[in-house]
């Protein structure tokens, strides 16, 4: 862009849509600049507008004044005036005089705040004199397009119940084009306000309603009929008779999400629900979002059991999808905070201490395996996007059959913490191989939309299924599996399809030398799905499977390539050359991991030629993966101290860098992982992250790489050489000043240039800051200076504290825990 | 399927429809016109411009079309740029008004999130020097505006 593109931006709409993309200090700035610049910023910088909870009664009130005397009524508006004047900032009032004359412009309102913050900041003097205030809107506040309205007063009843009621009352009434509307309240009452405004206003472009507020027992029930009263099925059917409310137009509502707060509960909607004999009354609302609602209904009135607890109703699934025909998005699930926090809590403890109300319940599920499954479907049979997160009352046959229906057209689904949910069952969504595919001609799954969005955190027994989700799913973009230990045996021998990730959240277990086992996946062609080869099987089904019952092997780094074909195979005789060439590798690679790197080379070739011979219907990724695993270790030798031999974990870890490296669209890159694990009577290791380990496979991140986690991982980032290479290769990537100042720097001194306090003094060459151009890479979260291995705390500290300040808009999240959980997260540790 | 670009300058283009379709002009003319091999006339590009528009829709022929609510929303604005787009508007200014003559919202936008990225933290006389505007305020005008803004500024 150069700086005569004047002639753009004096087009109005242009211009307009610049600003757009503005901050308010930009947009007053730009105020300044000319005549047609000031109209159009002062336009922009209006359309968005936050009043918070201490300016209310400034900016949406006034004083009620009961008087007697009728002419002085004037008089006394200027007496509350002056009052408020000696009261507050003596600029307030030009505030208010301003906003009331410009509100016509905002089209995006924020009243109030959604926390208790603002009792914090609530005026003294307005806490006395509040009840006597009521609501005054100016009239010019029209326009609205968002409004979002929070207000919390847990001790000052009358603002909330009376005060808020009637502002937002009054602002929905006097603004019919609302298309988003959010709610936030602690009291009860309050949403009864709001259903009330809804009711009697016509709010015909309402695309977006959002409450979060306590609803009592009917609230849900109020709020559905309310929603079926204006959904476009009962105005099809012109059935004013079994509603009570006038007739008003119809919504289109697209989304509804309903938060929790306070008492909220759905027993008496799903109560309701069971007893009533009508049909449901339908809405036509696509998105349905519940958020941290106990779906645990007691019914009191069976009979107890022998240990004194009555049967829980787990049916509000079932109840909820019959109101919601059309339902594409279904989220029934909890919003717990997942900002990263550097803690010894495990990802599955986090959960348990937010979530533990919904835990409470033994499992009294009434209704049979599938059957809720089938409800589901036949209610909602157009979902492509699910989530229920920690849920307890479906059937791992229900995950099955739900998972088998919506297949072809899912394109999210979120199930953490679902321990019901097998790998058997999520292998649903992950299609046959594409040489499966090409050997039977056709296959539905070749019309699927394709999986975008995948979180199976915190439920360790899915493991076996993660490596598929990487190997044939390619239309995964963010993928979220913590707390989900998986062997990096598995994730190896194959080049990771999914390249559009954007999102990657994962546990590696790196294996301290060679081990003969893995789990194997079969197509099988009968029943039309994958299944893990296991002890679940009889020897007729081997036979069906065409497949060699003892073909187990470890797809180790050295074998890259194998992984891909033995789940593809079904043939005895690609089977039988798999296994042969398995018992070799095994035992090659156990003498490898004891041998020198140059031996590791010459291992790794013969292993190659070899699967690639007996490979027969290896497909070309898979032999470029195996070509390219080589480079990478060949690489890594060079990389690394020469006299020092590369471990059969080190070994693995670069391959894994390796693939990571080629997930250039990654924007978020969580990894997890512990040094000391314990699993299966073998001792694990995790990523180490160094240059030794295969970190420089990680430049071509730099693309997209906006934030890495380091969720709980024993690794040694904070080394010198790692913390420049970081500096380098993902911030200053671009910054031709500061590599040439590093590098002049790096060649006359071996400490971190900057070391010393001055980082701008160090790397200028002439005293210039060198300036930074947009680096994606803004946050490195958890990084551990607790002084392991290598490096000692008070040079991982010093290390941290020279890429601070060499890159002041990185964001480093340093993590001193030294010891760490082991309960949830070393549930399968054997010590 | 293809079909033929002409430039202001009289140079043909031959492009994939569905490339061409990121414009919602020409989406608009093909609709009109139905099944024809006609050449469609750009007046407004010149045939550098065109060049460079046609590769950035080639680079984004897959990219999900944006729906009118979801952009128009001003709280769903954001300054991100990816790499590619950011290296692409670079070279030459004139794209964002063909991007604005041809209705092709997506690349308008990183235009126009690239001009407000040159903006950002600079003073009003350091963006008309940027810009080339003319202050066409008086020195009463400007002390004016000066003391007005001072109420917003603190906000």
């Amino acid at each position: 862009m150069t700086s005569s593109n004047s002639e753009a931006i004096a087009i109005p709409e242009i211009l307009q849509n610049v600003f757009l993309h503005l901050d308010r200090p930009s947009l007053h700035a730009c105020a300044r600049v000319s005549r047609l610049w000031r109209s159009w910023s002062l336009h922009v910088s209006w359309l968005i507008y936050h009043i918070p909870s201490q300016d209310i009664i400034d900016f949406l009130a006034q004083r009620c004044v009961h008087t007697r005397i009728v002419d002085g009524a004037s008089e006394r508006d200027q007496e509350t005036d002056s009052e408020g004047c000696q009261l507050i900032q003596s600029k307030k009032p030009r505030f208010v005089r301003e906003f009331k004359k410009q509100c016509f412009r905002i089209q995006s309102l924020t009243v109030g705040d959604d926390s208790h913050s603002e009792l914090a900041v609530m005026r003294t003097i307005d806490k006395d004199v509040f009840p006597k205030w009521a609501s005054a809107l100016p009239i010019g506040l029209v326009n609205l397009v968002h409004l979002r309205f929070g207000l919390y007063c847990l001790t000052h009843a009358p603002i909330d119940s009376t005060f808020s009621a009637d502002i937002i009352a009054g602002l929905i009434s006097q603004n019919p084009n609302l298309q988003h509307l959010e709610f936030f309240s602690y009291r009860q009452p309050s949403y009864r306000v709001l259903f009330t405004a809804l009711r009697s206003s016509p709010l015909q472009q309402l695309r977006r309603l959002e409450l979060c507020c306590g609803l009592e027992d009917n609230g849900l029930s109020e709020l559905l009929d309310l929603l079926a009263t204006r959904s476009k099925f009962e105005h099809a059917e012109q059935d004013q008779e079994r509603s009570s409310e006038p007739a008003t137009a119809s919504w289109n509502l697209e989304e509804l999400i309903i938060r929790r707060r306070g008492g909220s509960s759905f027993e008496r909607f799903v109560r309701d629900s069971r007893k009533s004999t009508a049909p449901p009354r339908p809405v036509a609302v696509r998105k349905l979002t519940l958020f941290n609602f106990c779906l645990a209904v007691y019914l009191h009135e069976q009979e107890e059991d022998e240990s004194g607890r009555f049967q829980i109703d787990w049916s509000l699934i079932y109840h909820l999808c019959r109101r919601f025909p059309v339902l594409q998005r279904l989220q029934l699930s909890s919003d717990i905070p997942i900002d990263y926090m550097p803690s010894p809590v495990s990802f599955e403890n986090h959960i348990y201490s937010f979530l533990r109300d919904l835990d409470e319940f033994e499992p009294f599920v009434i209704w049979n395996p599938e059957e809720l499954a089938m409800a589901i479907i036949k209610a909602c049979p157009k979902l492509t996007a699910i989530d229920l997160s920690h849920h307890r009352e479906l059937h791992p046959e229900d995950w099955d059959l739900l998972l088998q229906h919506y297949a072809p057209r899912l394109e999210s689904l979120s199930a953490w913490n679902v321990d019901q949910l097998h790998p058997q069952e999520l292998m649903r969504l992950v299609p046959p191989s594409p040489t499966i595919v090409s050997r039977f001609g056709v296959h539905p799954s070749q019309k699927w939309v394709g999986l975008q969005e995948l979180d199976i955190s915190a439920n360790s027994s899915l493991a076996p299924a993660i490596h598929m989700f990487l190997k044939f799913v390619p239309t995964l973009r963010h993928f979220k599996a913590l707390s989900v230990p998986v062997e990096a045996n598995q994730l190896l021998g194959f080049d990771w399809v999914c390249t559009n990730l954007e999102t990657l959240a994962i546990h590696i277990l790196i294996p301290t030398q060679a081990w003969p086992e893995c789990e194997i996946w079969h197509w099988d062609v009968g029943k039309d799905r994958w299944r893990l080869i296991g002890d679940d099987m009889d020897e007729d089904e081997y036979e069906y499977l065409g497949m060699d019952a003892k073909l187990p092997f470890p797809p180790t780094v050295q074998e890259s390539g194998n992984g891909g074909r033995q789940e593809d195979s079904s043939s005895d005789s690609e089977s039988n050359s798999t296994h042969d060439s398995d018992t070799d590798t095994a035992s090659a690679s156990d003498t490898d991991s004891e041998s020198d790197s140059s031996s590791n080379s010459d291992t790794s070739d013969s292993e190659s030629d070899t699967d690639s011979s007996s490979d027969s219907e290896g497909s070309g990724d898979e032999d470029s993966a195996s070509v390219i695993t080589e480079l990478a270790l060949k690489r890594a030798s060079k990389v690394a101290t020469p006299k020092k031999r590369l471990t059969h974990s080190m070994q693995i870890q670069i391959a894994i860098c390796q693939q990571l490296g080629r997930l250039t669209r990654l924007k978020e890159l969580t990894l997890e992982g512990r040094e000391d694990y314990r699993y299966d009577n073998k001792e694990w290791d995790c990523l180490h992250l160094t240059l030794r380990t295969g970190l420089d496979y990680l430049r071509p991140l730099q693309t997209n790489l906006q934030k890495l986690v380091i969720f709980q991982l024993d690794e040694e980032l904070c080394g010198q050489e790692e913390m420049e290479w970081i500096a380098q290769n993902w911030v200053h990537q671009d910054n031709k000043a500061w590599q040439r100042a590093f590098k002049t720097h790096r060649s006359s001194s071996l400490e971190p240039p900057g070391s010393n306090g001055s980082p701008a003094a160090a790397l200028g060459e002439e005293g210039v800051t060198p300036i930074l151009l947009c680096p994606k890479f803004r946050e490195l979260l958890g990084v551990s200076v607790c002084g392991k291995r290598q490096v000692s705390a008070r040079e991982a500290n010093m290390n941290a504290a020279w890429l601070e300040g060499q890159c002041p808009q990185l964001k480093v999240e340093k993590d001193v825990t030294g010891n760490r959980e082991s309960f949830f997260y070393g549930q399968y540790q054997d010590y | 399927m293809t079909v033929i670009l002409v430039s202001s300058d009289n140079q043909d283009f031959k492009v994939d429809k569905e490339v061409a379709e990121r414009s919602i002009l020409i989406k608009n003319m093909l609709e009109d016109v139905g099944e024809s091999d006609s050449p469609i006339p750009l007046p407004n590009v010149t045939a550098a411009v065109l060049t460079k528009v046609i590769e950035y829709c080639e680079h984004h022929r897959n990219d999900p079309v944006q729906v009118p609510e979801e952009t128009d929303d001003p709280r769903k604005r954001s300054n991100d740029i990816e790499e590619w787009d950011m290296k692409f508007m670079q070279v030459d200014h004139e794209i964002i008004l063909a991007a604005n003559y041809l209705d092709i919202k997506p690349l308008l936008d990183v235009g126009c999130k690239t001009v407000a990225n040159i903006i950002k933290g600079k003073t009003p006389e350091e963006i008309r020097k940027a810009f080339n505007i003319v202050n066409d305020f008086t020195p009463e005008e400007e002390a004016q505006i000066k003391k007005e803004n001072e109420w917003a500024e603190d906000r």
